[in-house]
């Protein structure tokens, strides 16, 4: 297995094996673009003979040209700042609101609240209305999130992008809620005739032709004027610039805006060809935006912009085809998803051929990755929880328990990132995508005529979870940090619209049943009745039953940490290159690290499912995966404390339902607090809300080891600073 | 002396430039080898070469008898070939004590059921109390490397290379940014290693002190071997002053060396 791994290991920030050669000389770089134009034209070619494959072709330039918006804005805001942001989708989508609001009711939409204007707007003054919103939007983000940020490590950054998209989505479904609001705003009418009989609406072409003119005033203001000078050097070295007395912060600052408003002015402008918006859809074409934006290395605004076209059309195209009768049909009607798989196909391709990374960049400052401790007091701890944890059960009412459950399928997501990006240092955004896995599997074994039943389905099922893991780690061997976030985000969307919608695979868009759990005759399903707990479901025997799985996962993590396996892994999440020369194998390390984070996602799964007596494509869907990733970091991405911590603020969790029971806060604002909490996790305190408590732990153990004085062995492996209850839990139980 | 490693013909070219050109070179068992050159020379592109972390364009490596020129670096390094960074490249997560740990356990995947359960051999606890005591760093097993001054932190990335117990080390410019005083005692640790059985092959622009530790020397210009040799022969050899000093340098230098 060690083989797969090429021998060229650069370090963060510094590849080794090739310096970069200069752009023209080096070819490589263009052969992925070509390669797919050339696909695109042969396709068009010969499609040419269908009328009506052409005209769905150029139906597709409208959404082409908000996902070349889109890759626009990626390119922008990473030249100008290098951060990958996840959030640009979110941005336009807000945008688009706004406009609507503008331009439906005369309100204008700040932040959570509509001020009314007076008469709703013509169409003009409320774009240009909107634009300038969206540009305090760029630049406040700018500001406050990622100036903050300048010298953290682009994983870092894209982290804090995905805590904007939720923030911006979570803003626009408290207002609005998510259902689609009309747009009546009308861009341009009538139809362009074309040879061949071929019938386009003019807006579709128009936006098409906009974008690229867009793209070319980008290339000529970069190419040649001081501001684009100005970004091109901050791309190299940040420190240089502000040598050669330059601001990095408004040469940023102002990369930011421009991407704001290239978004927004796309997002409104393509907004009535879809004559509604929603929170969800324009958010999630940041993926075939990425793709696109991988394209051109996330520095070229000719390719971004080609191939963010290109991915419209061609998407539209599989649309139109989908109908012919020669189309793969899943359970009578064609299979969902193909379209929205095409950005993963083209990110796996781009990154097979691209070598090197994206996201090393000089900057100022050094990057501090959160710290992961060596676990102590383990067995204590452990039994303390299991102890916490059955106590709950057996104490609480209907609704705590509800509670307590979310809380402990939620201690069991978050700890799959702990093993994953906590220790091994890979963010991936489809970890409720391999929980869905084998959330159906279990479902799928389970009922029909397989009927298996516990505890061999769920088992199936994790270790279907881990083989799709271990598949996802095999671009990660070439993919690192950003370009894996980007992966695993284009593969959660793959996933969820290929495999959890399809009809005969998992069970369409309803979702499938899981029958409640069975164990020689004892039934402990949430719904089946049971003497504890009142009668009242949830049954509390389903609850201490997933506290000892959870309890047991947690085990593992501690005793992951504590082997040799989690030194490895540490030692590959600071340094590949040093890792390698003291003989790890770093390819070995992260598919053992993918398989191990995967099998536990996919415990969380089967939990979830039988929790739920079945399971849903939302349910696993790409915004629940970014969703848990913030409250894994608000609770310490790093140790399985700020797992555990993760798990209490889960959505519907202990922590919403204390502030919903005492303090009436809606659980709608989960996500609008996971959002900030990830962001102002990121830029304050890596170490999550664990990183705090171990803080105040040390300090209290400090000042009573004062009066012992007892110096620190040598060879004792790890941190001093357990958490002074846990310290004085274990001096208790000795 | 058999050879332990040998380099034969290595070349290593970025974008059609050279960086090693048909670089010949033999370290044999048990002796101190030293590899000199300029700054830009190609001494480091030759380390990441024979390590595997740069591939090489034509030539071969042959450690221990075997070739093992298309091995990943991991695969070197427990065949026995351990390096250290000119750069300082240690695990800052983890206590010095857990950097030498890394290196010192291997294990393969389907021993991971195993290696959770499992507690630390009393021998691998020895030997990284060897490689500390070695570089003259007892004590500092639990301290985190932020926490020590520069130097202690080259001698923390020689101790992790040591602490694998290899064949052969290669130092990649060690004295590196250390002052007068550290360096000296780097000298007394080299020159300890080699009691101890252990090969060291030594890259350096410091002329000085690759001249006072090595039995062997080369001399790298320009991606090239110019000189090879025993010390007396390299401080009088032309095309190294050259290669240091500029051609018009001369003899003076070389008085002086001598």
């Amino acid at each position: 297995m060690s083989d797969v791994v090429s021998t060229e290991i650069p370090a963060e920030g510094q590849p080794v094996g090739r310096p970069s050669a200069g752009p023209s000389l080096n070819m490589s770089r263009y052969r992925t673009p070509l390669i797919v134009a050339g696909l695109i034209l042969v396709a068009c070619a010969v499609l040419s003979t269908d009328r009506q494959a052409v005209q769905s072709v150029l139906l597709g330039a409208g959404s082409g040209a908000l996902i070349a918006a889109l890759a626009l804005g990626v390119v922008v805001s990473y030249r100008g700042s290098g951060v990958v942001n996840i959030g640009t989708g979110a941005m336009a989508m807000y945008s688009s609101y706004v406009f609507n609001t503008l331009n439906t009711e005369g309100s204008l939409l700040l932040i959570g609240w509509k001020i009314h204007l007076g008469a709703p707007m013509a169409f003009a003054p409320a774009l240009i209305v909107t634009l300038a919103i969206g540009a305090l939007w760029g630049a406040a983000l700018y500001l406050l999130v990622f100036a903050p940020l300048r010298g953290a490590s682009p994983v870092a950054k894209l982290v804090a992008s995905v805590g904007v998209l939720l923030v911006l989505q979570a803003i626009v479904v408290l207002t609005y809620e998510a259902t689609p609001i009309a747009v009546t705003a009308k861009l341009v009418s009538g139809s362009v005739h074309l040879p061949g009989d071929v019938i386009v609406a003019s807006n579709q072409l128009l936006l098409a032709g906009v974008v690229i003119i867009v793209a070319i005033a980008l290339w000529a203001i970069y190419r040649f004027t001081r501001f684009g000078l100005a970004t091109r050097a901050a791309a190299e070295d940040e420190r240089h610039l502000s040598l050669l007395g330059h601001s990095p912060t408004l040469v940023s600052g102002g990369n930011w805006v421009f991407s704001a408003m290239i978004v927004s002015l796309f997002a409104v402008l393509t907004a009535p060809i879809n004559t509604s918006i929603d929170p969800s859809t324009i958010t999630l074409l940041i993926v075939p935006a990425l793709a696109a934006a991988l394209l051109g290395r996330f520095t070229s605004f000719g390719y971004a912009v080609l191939a963010g076209l290109g991915i419209g059309m061609l998407q539209s195209l599989i649309q139109y085809l989908s109908i012919k009768p020669w189309f793969p049909q899943a359970g009578g009607a064609p299979v969902p998803g193909i379209a929205q798989s095409v950005p993963l196909v083209i990110i796996l391709v781009a990154l097979a051929f691209q070598r090197g990374g994206v996201g090393s960049r000089g900057s100022l400052g050094s990057v501090r990755l959160p710290f992961a401790p060596q676990p102590k007091y383990v067995l204590p701890k452990l039994a303390g929880g299991l102890v916490i944890g059955i106590a709950g059960f057996l104490l609480l009412g209907s609704q705590w328990r509800l509670a307590e459950t979310n809380t402990i399928v939620g201690i069991a997501i978050c700890l799959s990132f702990v093993i994953l990006t906590g220790y091994v240092g890979q963010v991936s955004l489809a970890q409720m995508a391999l929980a869905g896995v084998s959330g159906f599997t279990l479902a799928k074994l389970s009922t029909g005529a397989l009927g298996l039943g516990f505890p061999i389905a769920p088992l199936i099922g994790a270790l279907g979870a881990m083989v799709v893991g271990v598949l996802v780690a095999v671009p990660a061997l070439r993919a690192r940090g950003v370009q894996l976030a980007v992966v695993t985000l284009a593969g959660a969307v793959a996933i969820e619209n290929l495999v959890f919608t399809n009809p005969v695979w998992s069970g369409g868009l309803q979702g499938a049943s899981v029958p409640p759990p069975r164990l020689f005759g004892f039934k402990f399903g949430p719904t089946d009745p049971s003497s504890l707990g009142g009668g009242t479901i949830p049954n509390p025997w389903f609850g201490i039953f997933c506290v000892i799985i959870v309890v047991g996962i947690a085990a593992l993590a501690c005793a992951l940490r504590s082997s040799a396996w989690g030194r490895r892994m540490l030692a590959v999440r600071a340094n590949e290159r040093a890792a390698a020369a003291a003989g790890v194998s770093v390819a070995q390390t992260k598919v053992v690290a993918f398989a191990i984070s995967a099998f536990v996602a996919g415990l969380a799964g089967a939990l979830s499912g039988y929790r739920f007596g079945g399971v849903t494509p939302q349910y696993f869907g790409v915004f629940a995966s970014l969703t848990f990733l913030a409250f894994a970091y608000m609770g310490g991405i790093s140790s399985v404390t700020g797992a555990v911590i993760g798990g209490f603020l889960v959505t519907n969790g202990l922590a919403f339902t204390a502030l919903e029971q005492w303090f009436g806060l809606s659980p709608d604002y989960a996500v609008l607090v996971g959002g900030l909490g990830l962001v102002v996790t990121v830029i304050t305190n890596p170490d999550g809300i664990a990183g705090t408590w171990r803080q105040i732990g040390r300090k209290m153990q400090q000042r009573s080891q004062r009066s012992e004085s007892s110096p620190p062995s040598d060879g004792v492996a790890g941190e001093p600073g357990a958490t002074a209850v846990v310290t004085a839990f274990a001096k208790g139980s000795r | 002396m058999s050879a332990l490693l040998e380099a034969r013909g290595v070349t290593v070219s970025y974008g059609g430039v050279h960086a090693n050109k048909d670089v010949d070179l033999v370290v044999p068992e048990g002796a101190f080898v030293g590899l000199i050159g300029a700054n830009g020379a190609g001494k480091t592109t030759f380390v990441d070469a024979i390590t595997g972390f740069t591939q090489i364009a034509s030539g071969a490596i042959i450690f221990d008898g075997e070739d093992i020129s298309e091995r990943p670096p991991d695969s070197r390094a427990r065949a026995g070939l351990v390096r250290t960074f000119q750069s300082l490249e240690l695990f800052d997560d983890l206590t010095v004590w857990d950097n030498l740990l890394v290196a010192c356990e291997t294990s393969k995947w389907w021993s991971l059921p195993a290696d959770l359960v499992r507690r630390r051999s009393s021998a691998v606890d020895e030997r990284i109390h060897w490689a500390l005591a070695t570089v003259g760093l007892e004590g500092i097993g639990s301290r985190r490397p932020e926490d020590l001054s520069h130097g202690q932190r080259k001698l923390v990335g020689v101790a992790r290379a040591l602490a694998s117990r290899p064949k052969l080390l290669l130092l990649d410019e060690p004295a590196a940014g250390l002052d007068a005083t550290e360096s000296a005692e780097l000298h007394d640790v080299l020159r300890g290693l080699l009691d101890q059985g252990i090969s060291i092959f030594l890259i350096d622009h410091d002329m000085g002190l690759v001249l006072s530790v090595c039995d062997d020397i080369y001399v790298l210009d320009f991606g090239q071997i110019v000189a090879h040799g025993d010390p007396a022969r390299i401080r009088r050899d032309p095309a190294v002053i050259a290669a240091y000093l500029g051609d018009s340098a001369g003899s003076e230098v070389a008085e002086e060396l001598a």
